[in-house]
């Protein structure tokens, strides 16, 4: 059974749109920015790839979070690239959405009223939950479908997309919406500022000088469908890409720390490839999770190792942490979008900020400084996160075929 | 790939009991617990050793990785046969929640300068999951899911669904939960209890061909939505998620229903009437044992609770043998169906 891509959508540091995000992708634009409203320790400088708010426009009148104006803009914008803007068949769409705050602002509003030991309305907690992003899309749609909230830190995106993908197979929708959300505040900044996990300089994955994460905010979605239903509604021409395999594993190693060998992220990419019938030799391009952290990017760098032998620094690769920042568990999300625009543009991107390849990596990464223009038949997209989730997706150009 | 998934193994943490004493300790007290949490919890039993990752685990890290060890000793098996093809979906719905009140505790009346790191890492809701995953030496798929009160439904059909598209082969499925008094109020559910509770999901062929012991199947799941004010009014989603569930599971009547009601009027409703969508108007004839009547309200740990709650009815002859239908409802409109059947 063949699955395939039809819409796609984003709203990131790079602005609103597949277009501006593709253009920042290509071109290497970094999207930090300072953040002065977001509280920290003092020694963590205030930088977040944050989404200015002119991108997004007005909210709409009502419970108009950040969160869902962020889920809703990229939802929009990939069911219109489908052709499926209220024409959805709404009993039989899937809505998978990874989150990993949800409704934070809602949830950090009712406990510092209690905290001022003030009595806060229980409707305060209720839009909490992480699950309210997916009912809050889905309401607005009146989809009816399977839905469900994937919560696997910043795996969710990619594990969201994997979901999507045997939804599809066994035949338990028709469309899957699938993607990841979330937003940038003083939950996440500080948490990760306490750890130390958060550079006060530019992000720089895979460079000596790599002094840890930026964080970011970001929605990011694809329309997913069954190739025979894309025919059927005389769409073919919307397709992007088939989603021709996926891979998940676990390091089983450490919770906060990644497994040096590369071990899970190994396994997840060679599942993918596996599933897709693929050779690590068919993949023209790799996007890496790519952090910025000494260990993730040398984790990462293992895998390459491992997957692609003494190849490894031949194969492009990129990171696209300096120019979205870590949108948490929207990250698979969004490097699926930068994938679909490799396929589709024709593009193996650079990586913003990047100077020189650490040469400590346990194995050298095809990480470029320029962006190269050849065709992309095979991209890979790699996502690691806390407590040892890996995930990996193998998306294919389209070239028509038949079903 | 089409493969046949059966269940070899369930074991909780509950109020009421540890391991698999957790559910006739519950049919007989007949009662959900008196108090949310548990009195005590001596985890170093299982967790003898002092490892830095064992003191860093919080009591909902402890309630998954020791619910899905007794599940995995259930199934009669130390360690996953073949680790690379053996994962693990969770769900919850308060994940990693105490942590996160701790740690916003902490930035609201100390200042960021004084937050404890400590607290942080356990604030994301698949830490449980990781604990789980390193606990079992679990190396194959990995998910976490936060679906309310359907969470660990999702769980059990997600993890069927990897096996049956040949991703894995075992498949640890579970939820884990645990009680903060903020939740007081705001959660609802007429009594409260947290825990862990996981099942060990195999695909027949290979349980059958290491001599396990089967103690159940999945037969068939289904997902569905509502949109917003269904709730008490016509229980559309769950309606729909269960005739997807009997459909698959080609079953048209199921012999017992066992579902999610919670002692909440508008709700229970909703759950009643999209029973009587799926089955007709006679649903209500049908025998019924009711799991969060004597293991309380578990949140997004109900699907896995009240799955090894039917298995133990069934075993025990309290409840008629043959397809057993429940069911997670979350408010926010997700539902998800489950046709399971005792061996």
């Amino acid at each position: 059974m063949t699955i395939v891509v039809t819409g796609m959508g984003i709203v990131c540091a790079a602005g609103r749109g597949v277009e501006a995000f593709a253009n920042a992708l290509e071109g290497g634009v970094p999207g930090d920015r300072p953040a002065p409203h977001l509280e920290g320790p003092e020694h963590q400088a205030r930088v977040g790839a944050t989404i200015p708010d002119e991108s997004l426009g007005a909210p709409r009148a009502g419970k108009d979070d950040r969160v869902f104006q962020l889920a809703d803009v990229a939802l929009e914008e990939a069911e219109a690239g489908a052709r499926l803007t209220d024409a959805l068949p709404k009993d039989r769409t899937a809505l998978i959405v990874g989150t990993s705050l949800g409704g934070v602002i809602a949830g950090q509003a009712w406990h510092e009223a209690l905290l001022k030991e003030e009595t806060p309305a229980p409707t305060m907690a209720h839009q909490a939950p992480l699950h309210v992003v997916a009912d809050e899309l889905g309401n607005r749609r009146g989809l009816t479908g399977p839905r469900t909230t994937v919560s696997n830190a910043c795996v969710s995106g990619t594990n969201a997309v994997g979901l999507g993908l045997d939804m599809l197979a066994a035949g338990e929708c028709d469309v899957a919406l699938v993607g990841g959300v979330d937003t940038l505040h003083s939950f996440n900044f500080c948490g990760f500022a306490t750890l130390w996990a958060l550079t006060s300089e530019r992000v720089r994955p895979f460079d000596p000088s790599r002094s840890g994460m930026l964080l970011g905010e970001a929605g990011a979605f694809v329309v997913m469908e069954r190739l025979e239903g894309v025919r059927a509604r005389g769409a073919e021409d919307t397709i992007l890409a088939e989603v021709a395999g996926y891979g998940s594993s676990g390091d089983a190693v450490h919770i906060t720390a990644p497994d040096r060998h590369g071990g899970g992220a190994y396994r997840a990419i060679t599942g993918a490839l596996g599933e897709a019938g693929l050779t690590p030799d068919d993949v023209d391009v790799v996007s890496l999770h790519g952090t910025g952290t000494l260990y993730a990017d040398g984790m990462e760098a293992a895998a390459m190792g491992r997957v692609f032998g003494d190849r490894s620094a031949e194969v492009p690769a990129f990171s696209l942490r300096p120019v979205t920042g870590h949108p948490l568990a929207a990250a698979g999300a969004v490097d699926t979008v930068a994938c679909l625009v490799c396929i589709q543009r024709g593009v193996t991107p650079p990586t913003a900020n990047f100077q020189e390849l650490d040469p400590d990596l346990p194995a050298p990464v095809g990480i470029r400084t320029e962006a190269d223009h050849r065709p992309v038949k095979v991209a890979l997209n790699t996502s690691s996160g806390f407590a040892g989730s890996n995930a990996s997706v193998v998306l294919k150009a389209w070239e028509g075929g038949a079903a | 790939m089409s493969r046949d998934v059966v269940i070899t193994g369930y074991g909780a943490v509950h109020p009421h009991g540890v391991e698999q004493a957790a559910f006739p300790t519950a049919a007989e007290a007949g009662a959900p617990p008196a108090e949310p949490r548990l009195a005590e919890f001596k985890y170093k039993r299982w967790f003898p050793e002092s490892s830095k990752r064992i003191k860093k685990m919080d009591m909902v890290g402890k309630y998954a990785s020791c619910s899905a060890l007794f599940a995995l000793c259930h199934a009669g098996l130390e360690a996953p046969p073949e680790p690379t093809r053996a994962g693990l979906v969770t769900g919850t719905m308060f994940g990693g929640l105490e942590a996160c009140l701790a740690f916003h505790s902490d930035l609201v009346l100390r200042g960021a300068d004084n937050i404890n790191p400590v607290s942080f890492p356990n604030t994301s809701h698949n830490v449980p999951c990781g604990h789980v995953a390193i606990t079992l030496g679990l190396h194959g798929p990995v998910t976490a899911l936060i679906s309310g009160l359907a969470a660990s439904h999702e769980a059990i059909a997600a993890g069927t669904r990897t096996i049956r598209a040949g991703r894995a082969d075992l498949m640890m499925v579970g939820g884990y939960e645990r009680w903060v008094p903020e939740l007081e109020g705001v959660a609802g559910g007429a009594h409260p209890a947290e825990g862990g509770c996981f099942l060990v999901l195999e695909a027949e062929e290979k349980a059958r061909a290491r001599g396990a012991s089967i103690l159940g199947r999945v037969r068939g799941y289904g997902q569905a939505s509502d949109t917003p004010g269904r709730c008490g009014v016509d229980g559309a989603g769950v309606g729909q998620a269960i005739r997807s569930a009997l459909a698959m599971a080609g079953v048209e009547r199921p012999a017992v229903l066992a579902p999610g009601l919670r002692d909440e009027a508008d709700y229970d409703e909703a759950v009643e009437a999209g029973y009587r969508a799926a089955l007709g108007g006679d649903a209500g004839e049908l025998p019924r044992t009711l799991p969060k009547a004597v293991l309380g309200e578990t949140y997004g740990a109900a699907g896995t609770f009240a799955v090894a709650h039917v298995l133990e009815r069934q075993a025990a002859g309290a409840a008629p043998p043959g397809p057993v239908l429940t069911e997670g409802y979350s408010r926010g409109g997700a539902a998800c169906a489950l046709v399971v059947e005792g061996a």
